[in-house]
């Protein structure tokens, strides 16, 4: 690579924390290169180090981590210089936009101002500055100049993420690193902001640097896609020749694992185990504890990102010997799409009937809902942020009280739990159970989980022995396929996809007729996720409980429901079988939804592109 | 503490950073230590302290009166020839006996009303805290010395009345707690479970709540222990010739000059142990708040 070519290249490099004590690695031995014009991906799962890896690239590492390697901005090495160095550079040169559009914004400035803060602008006059502003926000197509006079709560979250993209874009950057940009956005508006930064970055010749964890994302709109793994990269290649072709086993393992918006799969590809860290696995293949290709040369040392073929590398050193079977692995776990169960015209287990919740202020959540979940069924509910349906699952189970409408099961009105006869409400309790969104914060922290389950069981059982209650925590355990041992430990020893299956037990351990399931899976890794959504399948067999699952994810509720209610505004638009609804739908809401999946943009974007 | 349980769609735990932040400032150790040094003397002599001292700590020497540290008075005598060193010695006892009482009382009070107004909330919140308004509003001294002067003194009015005092400004604290908690998924899910409330909240809430409770009784010790001390001060604690510190303080203030460590000694107890309580909260408060995790 020649020095004075524009780039922005990434050697080598290395991330530690110390604390004094101990020194973890955390990115071991990173390379990248983004060119003028180029956008690369950088993906991996929680603790790949992508995070890590873009920050040490811009410099802003969090304290009590360093940086070793090299960085270099068209041949200029930046790592290890004094931080006036690094700010001259920032915002200029490289520029950082990141995930949350409800913190990155200072709440209490004016959005013009956001804009316009930056070195070049801060001593132009106001009306320059906000001539500017206008200018930049246009860009970023935002067409309101009074954009300009709103403080970000004033904004909607996809608003606010073009306004911060038009701040990161004010001193003309060079490169820009984007760090799960669109992760926090509905996918609808994620999709129209990602086509923003593809547009952007094309019309400025910018470099664009992604980091997520969506592969079909990265695939959708990168040139060439690094796969991170517990801090080194495995994976190098353009997303349409990693999609066709994975050329390392983890690769591969998490395409498979990520559930299909067009086809429902028998089973998801899982990934036993998870993350090591990196220094765990410093002389080694860093996949190899999980790899079904594993042999002795795997772990007799640490193999090195190797080329292969056209624009692509891989770390597998076996590669040569297993492309072949790994390229059959699709047909093996039976990718075949299965057609979903038919619609069953089982008893009714819940009647929801022209439910309203109107909120203090007057939000109208749920504008006369109406939706049935039959005995063994899985219903969906599929929606964006703002569209009821979280509001729906509370109300059903009591935590939110409609406003009017019914909630019944064959003989109970559940309309207000508060109105029930206490010996109603606890068999009802019984009966209808809630797996949270977030598993960190769903179970009690100082709470052993063996006493978290026991506690359930107790309400579900009534009074037994000590004995009988230990035997059915081990029975639930196991039915969530989490060792005995966890009993004794806090949930703060436990990873996400672990916590959210102790959640997942404690819902079972009174042996409900249906389980609302809210998002269960949207805040885990795909790896996880697609454990999970087997484990809903198989305990749905096993016992033959009803799931109500709301999901904003259609491939998700595609791989898990048989029936679905599409929800927009508070209200049912769409319904029927998953299949018929997701493959032919007929709302123009869920038709945008659909489109607006990573992997069925391409067809709009040619119709988009002509216009 | 990253919180991200308002945000609609979460997003995977891969986009957070992906390390854990820098250590929060910690407590030296060597300040824990010393404090913790200090507490256990100070609690061996509230056991056994009149037995350890030197002297009988009531016997008087009329006749040598007023005298600076010797070999015989290591930090002298008062004006009635009491040995200063035995009268710390014993007066330890009602230095952590009424402090205790009252951080325990009050941590007890503002337990059961603050979790029952955070959690049950509506009307038992209404009630609880027009209370805690009323007992806001109270002047402390006009009603300390309305009620000792009604009731004649004395230390347990003393430590009740404090009791009192404290109480509703914990309340308060434990209250802002318990709402803070009552919105999380892990207290939902007791109510989908259909746990009685007042399970959730003593079991559930409480746990998760108790480090600050302990750090609050632990201010509520320092503060009953200077309050205590203020009240002998004024005469309307212990009974006029008790070996209390706080008693010892005002006694031997006129003495400041004929021997300064009779007045000084029982300051600089009240002090340490003061600010030893608070040291020991603030580990423990650590420690708990560390036992949970994230």
């Amino acid at each position: 690579m020649s020095a004075d070519a524009s780039n922005l290249s990434v050697t080598g490099l290395r991330v530690c924390a110390d604390d004094g004590r101990e020194r973890r690695t955390l990115v071991a031995g990173v390379d990248f290169t983004v060119g003028a014009g180029e956008s690369i991906a950088i993906v991996g799962e929680s603790g790949s180090g992508k995070s890590l890896s873009a920050r040490a690239a811009i410099g802003l590492l969090p304290s009590g981590l360093h940086a070793t390697g090299s960085v270099r901005l068209d041949g200029r090495e930046l790592l290890g210089q004094p931080e006036s160095a690094w700010s001259k550079v920032r915002g200029s040169e490289l520029a950082l936009v990141l995930q949350d559009p409800f913190t990155t914004l200072n709440p209490l400035a004016k959005c013009g101002r956001q804009i316009t803060d930056g070195p070049v602008l801060r001593r132009a006059s106001r009306a320059h500055r906000r001539e500017e502003a206008v200018r930049r926000l246009a860009e970023v197509g935002i067409a309101d100049p009074a954009v300009a006079d709103r403080y970000p709560f004033q904004l909607s979250g996809g608003m606010r993420q073009r306004v911060a993209l038009a701040a990161a874009l004010a001193g003309d950057p060079r490169f820009l690193i984007a760090d799960e940009f669109s992760t926090a956005l509905d996918v609808t508006t994620q999709r129209e902001i990602l086509l923003l930064l593809q547009r952007v970055q094309a019309a400025r010749g910018m470099g664009l640097v992604i980091i997520t964890h969506d592969l079909r994302m990265a695939f959708a709109i990168c040139d060439r896609v690094y796969v991170l793994y517990a801090g080194s990269v495995l994976e190098v290649g353009g997303g349409a020749s990693i999609e066709a072709e994975p050329l390392h086993p983890y690769t591969l393992g998490l395409l498979l694992s990520e559930p299909d918006v067009a086809r429902r799969r028998v089973k998801l590809e899982e990934l036993a185990g998870s993350v090591p860290s990196a220094d765990g696995v410093a002389d080694q293949c860093a996949f190899a504890a999980r790899c079904r290709w594993r042999q002795p040369t795997c772990v007799a040392g640490k193999p090195p990102l190797v080329a292969h073929g056209e624009a692509r590398a891989t770390a597998c050193v076996r590669i040569g010997e297993i492309r072949g079977e790994m390229a059959e692995r699709p047909a093996a776990i039976s990718l075949a799409a299965v057609p979903a169960p038919a619609a069953s015209d089982a008893p009714r287990l819940l009647t929801v009937t022209g439910l309203v919740k109107q909120f203090h202020g007057g939000v109208r959540a749920l504008a006369g809902v109406d939706v049935a979940v039959g005995i063994n069924e899985s219903v969906g509910i599929v929606g964006e942020s703002g569209s009821g349906k979280t509001t729906l699952a509370r109300c059903i189970v009591g935590l939110e009280r409609p406003t009017s409408g019914t909630i019944a099961t064959d003989d109970v009105d559940l309309s207000d739990w508060r109105a029930l006869d206490a010996d109603v409400a606890r068999t009802m309790r019984r009966t209808i159970q809630y797996v949270f969104q977030d598993p960190y914060s769903s179970l009690n922290p100082t709470r052993t989980i063996g006493a978290i389950l026991r506690e359930a069981v107790a309400v579900g059982a009534g009074r037994q022995s000590r004995a009988d209650g230990a035997r059915r925590v081990g029975e639930l355990l196991e039915l969530v396929r989490l060792p005995a041992s966890y009993a004794s430990r806090k949930p703060a020893a436990l990873s996400g996809g672990e916590r959210q299956r102790v959640a997942i037990a404690r819902s079972l351990a009174v042996e409900p007729q249906l389980i609302i399931c809210d998002e269960p899976v949207s805040a885990l890794d795909v790896s996880v996720q697609a454990q999970l959504l087997n484990l809903f399948a198989d305990i749905q067999q096993a016992t033959g409980v009803s799931y109500l699952f709301i999901s904003h994810d259609l491939a998700v509720v595609r791989q898990v429901t048989e029936r679905v209610y599409v929800l927009y505004k508070g209200a049912v638009v769409e319904q029927g079988a998953t299949e018929q609804v997701l493959d032919h739908p007929q709302h123009p809401y869920t038709q945008q939804l659909v489109a607006s999946i990573p992997g069925m943009w391409a067809v709009e974007d040619d119709a988009l592109s002509h216009t | 503490m990253a919180d991200l349980t308002g945000v609609a769609e979460l997003a995977p735990a891969a986009t957070a950073v992906e390390v854990e932040g820098p250590a929060r400032r910690r407590q030296r150790p060597i300040f824990v230590i010393l404090a913790a040094a200090v507490l256990a003397i100070v609690v061996v002599l509230a056991a056994i302290g009149p037995q350890l001292a030197p002297h009988d700590p009531s016997a008087q020497n009329v006749l040598l009166g007023t005298s600076g540290p010797s070999a015989a008075h290591p930090l002298g005598t008062d004006d009635l020839g009491r040995d200063i060193l035995s009268r710390v010695f014993a007066g330890a006892r009602s230095a952590v006996v009424g402090p205790l009482l009252i951080a325990l009382g009050a941590a007890v009070l503002s337990a059961t009303f603050g979790l029952a107004a955070g959690f049950r909330g509506r009307r038992t919140d209404s009630v609880i805290m027009r209370l805690t308004d009323v007992g806001l509003a109270l002047p402390p001294f006009l009603v300390i010395l309305v009620v000792a002067g009604i009731f004649n003194g004395g230390y347990l009015l003393a430590v009740a009345l404090l009791i009192a005092l404290f109480a509703p400004w914990d309340t308060r604290i434990v209250r802002g707690a318990t709402l803070e908690q009552a919105p999380r998924p892990y207290v939902e899910a007791t109510t989908v479970l259909g746990l009685s409330q007042r399970r959730t909240m003593w079991l559930h809430i409480l746990p998760n709540i108790l480090p600050l409770i302990v750090v609050t009784a632990c201010l509520d010790f320092a503060g009953g222990l200077v309050a205590l001390s203020g009240l002998s001060f004024l005469g309307i604690g212990v009974s006029p010739g008790a070996a209390d510190w706080g008693r010892m303080l005002a006694d031997n203030e006129p003495l400041i000059f004929s021997n300064p460590a009779a007045a000084i000694a029982p300051g600089v107890a009240i002090v340490l142990t003061a600010a030893a309580v608070s040291v020991v909260g603030d580990w423990a408060y650590e420690r708990l708040s560390g036992r949970q995790g994230r």
